[in-house]
């Protein structure tokens, strides 16, 4: 199985991976949802990281159980993060990391900034949680489960959904 | 019974249902986790068995660890049958599951979901029988917001029916989490056909009807596959739950849960 590092050094690190390929994610992954992506896109906050070269993830977990290292955080729909997504890979979002197809204009987005699309496994918040290594709060802390966090994950387990030559493997 | 006594035994019995609260967000229900291994060997991929084999971990994990299988630990829809002889006849039973359920997001460490403090659904009806049953089923809204209702013209036939749920589950394309659970009601008022079913999707038992079997066997036909991502273990099951409707319409109401089905159902006396 191959292995996707984040933060990427480069575009050119994506073209290795093609829809369907599964994945371990290790590294820095950073976790944001529908009030953080709608507020930055009004202008009423900034991203409280470098978007570039960076993944995202859809993901609003559970407060952290007593004793672990982080609570359950599996993806969430990315399809209700569309219409703010093209923007972020234009401003050199590496990757997204949800669950669920995209539509076309993300696609064609990921295609023309060479980004990619990864496809985690919904109702895994168990599973996705014993990949967390380390986790922090770097902005939106009173917006509770939707607050942004740096995440040091590790054999995080996703399959190529969209990649970065417009591969989608929800064409059906 | 002597009022401290009683008030003893009703704090017990409010551990006891914020205790189920927490397992039911926590342990699947052990005949749908046999359903998904069985669903092993039919995988059309490696990667579709590797999905199912990450959402197996998955509920060891969280069983283990008693931590929420998935992060939307959702709104509670809960169902009181009251028996004859419970101790929750004389209270307020509306008031006194939502502190239940409030003291079992606490001690569970559950997500604050809502835009207020957690709200459950109670529905309460009668057992008609001495003991009470309690049916907790935690609803995500990943698969939630793909429910459905439609005011069909009361001639509608089982194979127009099959059509408009098949269309449903299409349309919704592998966002609720396949493998998916399928509840369906049918008759009644509107309202009525909507919570049939949700109740259906709570009393899946994996022996179907004739045409529970016929709406999998369109249902697979979509491919979404384990994880929405392309395969052949698109839906582990389908309950259709049925009450006589109006002459002049049938609503359906249509549920599409995902693989990740939660329900938790206990005898309250017996607890």
């Amino acid at each position: 199985m191959k292995t996707l590092n984040f933060p990427v050094n480069s575009a050119e690190d994506l073209k290795n991976f093609s829809v369907g390929d599964e994945v371990k994610i290790e590294g820095i992954i950073y976790t944001a949802r529908d009030r953080v992506h709608d507020l930055t896109a009004k202008g009423e906050a900034e991203w409280p990281f470098n978007l570039k070269s960076n993944a995202l993830f859809y993901c609003g977990p559970t407060p952290r159980p007593e004793g672990a290292v982080f609570g359950s955080c599996g993806p969430t729909t990315s399809g209700r993060m569309d219409i703010y997504t093209p923007a972020l890979y234009k401003k050199g979002l590496a990757a997204t990391i949800g669950k669920g197809p995209r539509r076309p204009e993300v696609v064609r987005a990921i295609k023309k900034y060479g980004g990619i699309y990864l496809a985690a496994y919904g109702g895994c918040g168990a599973l996705y949680s014993s990949t967390v290594k380390s986790a922090e709060i770097i902005g939106f802390k009173e917006l509770g489960p939707q607050a942004v966090y740096r995440l040091a994950v590790a054999e995080f387990p996703a399959v190529v959904g969209i990649d970065s030559s417009g591969g989608n493997i929800f064409k059906r | 019974m002597q009022k401290s006594i009683r008030t003893k035994k009703l704090k017990k019995v409010k551990k006891i249902i914020a205790g189920e609260v927490i397992n039911a967000v926590t342990v699947l229900p052990e005949e749908l986790v046999n359903q998904i291994k069985k669903s092993l060997d039919k995988a059309a991929s490696p990667t579709e068995k590797n999905v199912l084999k990450s959402m197996l971990k998955n509920c060891e994990i969280a069983a283990e660890k008693s931590i929420p299988l998935c992060q939307d630990t959702g709104i509670f829809e809960i169902w009181v049958e009251l028996g004859s002889r419970s101790i929750l006849k004389d209270i307020n039973i509306n008031e006194f599951i939502t502190e239940a359920v409030r003291e079992g997001h606490k001690r569970g460490r559950l997500r604050e979901s809502m835009s207020g403090p957690p709200q459950p659904v109670i529905h309460i009806q009668s057992s008609g029988k001495k003991n009470s049953t309690i049916t907790i089923t935690p609803r995500g809204f990943g698969s939630e917001n793909y429910s459905k209702l439609h005011m069909l013209d009361p001639n509608s036939s089982f194979e127009k029916i099959r059509d408009i749920i098949t269309g449903d589950v299409k349309d919704a394309d592998g966002r609720p989490c396949p493998p998916y659970l399928i509840g369906i009601g049918i008759g009644g008022t509107a309202s009525s056909a909507v919570e049939l079913s949700v109740k259906a999707l709570t009393e899946i038992d994996f022996k179907f009807s004739g045409r529970e079997k016929d709406l999998l066997s369109e249902i697979n036909k979509l491919s979404h596959g384990a994880g929405g991502l392309g395969g052949k273990i698109t839906c582990l099951g389908v309950k259709i739950k049925e009450t006589p409707s109006h002459i002049a319409g049938k609503a359906l109401g249509v549920h599409i849960g995902c693989w990740c089905n939660r329900v938790r159902r206990f005898n309250l006396e017996d607890a």
